[in-house]
């Protein structure tokens, strides 16, 4: 089998696989070891580049109602051997429980979860009403500064606030959006 | 769009490449079983379901599989840092592998004929973000 193949995501100068494993509606539905094979395979064949998505439990037996599936990712993650600086991890900012949590509120339920102490890339879905994107700007790169994540990106945005993102990231010295 | 990216120095990371399986000519089957089963009508998925016909064809010329071509195209799009999939399986994590070492022994005629197929599906020039 060719080796897989590393690109740059964007500017960001993160090296990651061309393929990214995805968790949407995915390891809560299937056996524990099923996901743990899933996982294992990837680091084998040269994954590199996994990605989280947080969704509410759909089985309805979780112990939580919305975040179990980042409970079960980072169980599967650690059974399956990969090591966290081996891994380019991403997750999502909803913005899911705008505005009673602010991004660091959110970013820190999901590494609480996960059981991480950062995430490689975070994608900001698009803005809530009365959310700016130079607020999104600020507080992603509080986060940054913190620590608690490398690089972030975009999802489902549209060209203009893209565009917005780009030039506020530069005025604030936050860095720019690398992913989308 | 594209110059929102390139201005950014953004990668994509393309996530639904198969359309929710309408690329992979399963349902072309009316027996098929899947989370598109009885939207062969939708309009979301009309490009998908008559470009997945001529990505059949080709992948039957080349003697590969209609669903690692379409993710063979998204890697084709210099843009494009990684394509997101989902897996419920070790075996389908191998086969997009499989698909993705496809896009790098590509001749110029078939990467054209993919082109060209992606272009009249209307996602010849650029890849939904996220």
């Amino acid at each position: 089998m060719t080796p897989l193949k590393r690109r740059r995501l964007g500017a960001s100068g993160i090296e990651v696989s061309e393929l990214s494993l995805g968790s949407w509606r995915t390891y809560e539905r299937i056996p524990r070891e099923m996901g743990v094979s899933v996982m294992r395979r990837a680091r084998e064949l040269g994954i590199n580049f996994l990605d989280d998505a947080r969704y509410n439990d759909e089985t309805g037996t979780a112990p939580i109602k919305t975040g179990y599936s980042e409970v079960v990712f980072g169980d599967l993650f650690r059974a399956s051997g990969w090591k966290r600086q081996e891994v380019v991890l991403a997750n999502k900012l909803w913005w899911e429980f705008w505005p009673r949590e602010d991004a660091a509120a959110e970013l820190d339920g999901s590494l609480q979860r996960m059981k991480m102490e950062y995430f490689d890339l975070a994608y900001s879905e698009k803005p809530p009403d009365g959310l700016s994107v130079e607020e999104i700007v600020h507080q992603v790169g509080g986060l940054i500064s913190a620590g608690k994540l490398r690089a972030w990106g975009v999802l489902n945005w549209p060209a203009a606030e893209i565009a917005e993102a780009s030039k506020v990231s530069a005025e604030l010295g936050v860095p720019t959006p690398y992913a989308a | 769009m594209i110059e929102a990216l390139d201005l950014a120095g953004i990668g994509v990371v393309a996530s639904f490449t198969l359309d929710g399986g309408a690329l992979t000519g399963k349902y072309d089957d009316p027996g098929a079983q899947g989370r598109l089963r009885g939207s062969r009508e939708d309009e979301r998925h009309a490009a998908a379901f008559r470009a997945s016909h001529e990505l059949a064809a080709l992948a039957h010329r080349i003697g590969a599989h209609a669903a690692p071509l379409a993710i063979a195209f998204a890697l084709l799009n210099p843009r494009v840092a990684s394509v997101l999939f989902g897996a419920t399986s070790h075996e389908q994590v191998s086969a997009n592998v499989e698909a993705a070492g496809l896009a790098s022994s590509l001749d110029a005629e078939t990467i054209a004929e993919l082109k060209r197929i992606g272009a009249a599906a209307g996602n010849g020039t650029s890849n939904q973000p996220g």
